[in-house]
């Protein structure tokens, strides 16, 4: 499959463009969001490896998206910009080289229709099983209620985590991990990863609107709970 | 210290992302920051919320929340989907305004100062949760639930005795079903 990716400087840009370029599925191109105009990357911590060991996924936390692309010579746009629906992004997506898109632009960011409509197919993978797991947090209120987590891989469409699903992964975390930074990113590379393998024979399943259960940022209490349940079997 | 309740929370809206992992000790600093209001020994009737009913003018392609939340909790009446939606307006802009357009629920109109308002959706989720099976549903109304008190212990007067009832009935279903997700654990 030929495509390009949008990345921005958070952990699951750079454990997507990491393994996916470890395990062989190189992007013809990139656009990278760089909201704040930074030339040297924040980092929110400097460790070489974090991951999950049971599922034997990492990424260098250490390694910036910008040096991840410049090391392996993929053609990137640098854009100065929050928005993703920024005019500028959708002539770049209309141009990018391919048929799909890989998502990883800044989170809670709606993709309008004149994104939507350049052309292109916008992967997605939210972290929750579809069409249960709709909205906001779901990694948590999954593990809450459900004891293990989720992420589906969608093709956005208008409706918020409506479009349809193409493959769907479950996970047990066994190991204490942060879910925000370390387990949110990896959970959706593995799901990212396993639909490039197998995206020739994936069957498609269509979601209608009513479907499953919109859920909201988590408060504190309900986020304690999902953490503290985690190495519990249901 | 439980940290949620400590600002007026209707001048400064909670977005609630993000938040820090605390360990135990924040299940502690949660049941101490609620027991406080559980201290009063009046008994509640529900019938006293008939009280805070409005005679304002009412029209037919609105609902007037206040009221509507009356009648719904006295008539054990709750229609899913306007559940549904309230609780994505409240989520959303953390208000409750006074008047929601009928049938997309949407404000319409910019006051959302009518403190009532939020005791009784407050007893209207706590209801909810206790009346309905739906674990998912449970959950997701108990999300809406603990943020609704939270503001509204962040801006509690404790002269009104109607709301000192309200408020107490709540915040013992709400640590009744804290308890019952924590025995899971």
């Amino acid at each position: 499959m030929k495509f390009s990716i949008i990345l921005t400087d958070n952990n699951r840009s750079k454990s997507y463009i990491q393994n996916l370029i470890l395990n062989g599925f190189i992007p013809n191109s990139a656009i990278y969001l760089n909201p704040e105009n930074k030339l040297i990357e924040h980092r929110h911590a400097l460790k070489s490896k974090v991951g999950l060991e049971e599922y034997s996924c990492f990424f260098d936390e250490n390694e910036s998206v910008i040096e991840t692309l410049e090391k392996n010579n993929i053609k990137t746009e640098i854009i100065t910009t929050t928005n993703i629906n920024d005019k500028k992004i959708i002539e770049l997506c209309k141009k990018a080289e391919g048929t799909h898109i890989v998502y990883s632009g800044p989170g809670g960011q709606i993709l309008r229709n004149k994104l939507l409509n350049v052309g292109k197919e916008f992967i997605h993978v939210h972290p929750g099983w579809l069409p249960t797991y709709k909205g906001s947090t779901t990694f948590y209120y999954s593990q809450l209620i459900d004891k293990k987590v989720s992420a589906s891989v969608i093709y956005f469409r208008e409706g918020i985590d409506e479009g349809p699903i193409l493959l769907k992964k479950s996970f047990e975390i066994k190991e204490k991990v942060d879910f925000d930074y370390i387990g949110d990113p990896i959970i959706r590379t593995i799901t990212l990863i396993d639909f490039f393998k197998n995206y020739k024979i994936l069957d498609v399943e269509y979601q209608n609107e009513s479907d499953g259960y919109t859920f909201y940022v988590i408060h504190p209490l309900l986020k304690h709970l999902s953490i503290l349940s985690q190495g519990i079997k249901k | 210290m439980y940290k949620y309740t400590q600002k007026d929370l209707l001048k400064n809206p909670e977005k609630y992302q993000f938040s820090k992992f605390e360990g135990y000790q924040f299940f502690n600093d949660y049941v101490e920051n609620r027991q406080v209001f559980l201290t009063s020994n009046r008994s509640f009737n529900i019938q006293e919320i008939k009280e805070l009913y409005s005679e304002d003018i009412e029209f037919e392609d609105s609902i007037y929340l206040k009221n509507y939340l009356i009648s719904s909790i006295l008539d054990n009446k709750y229609d899913l989907n306007i559940t549904k939606k309230l609780i994505q307006r409240f989520e959303v802009s953390k208000k409750l305004y006074t008047h929601y357009s009928l049938p997309d629920i949407r404000k319409n109109s910019d006051l959302h100062h009518d403190i009532d308002s939020y005791y009784l959706f407050s007893l209207y989720l706590a209801i909810y949760i206790k009346n309905f099976n739906d674990k998912y549903l449970q959950v997701i109304v108990f999300n809406s639930l603990l943020k609704v008190n939270d503001l509204i212990i962040s801006i509690h007067d404790t002269s009104n005795k109607l709301h000192n009832k309200i408020l107490k009935y709540s915040l013992n279903t709400e640590l009744g079903f804290f308890n019952v997700l924590k025995g899971e654990l």
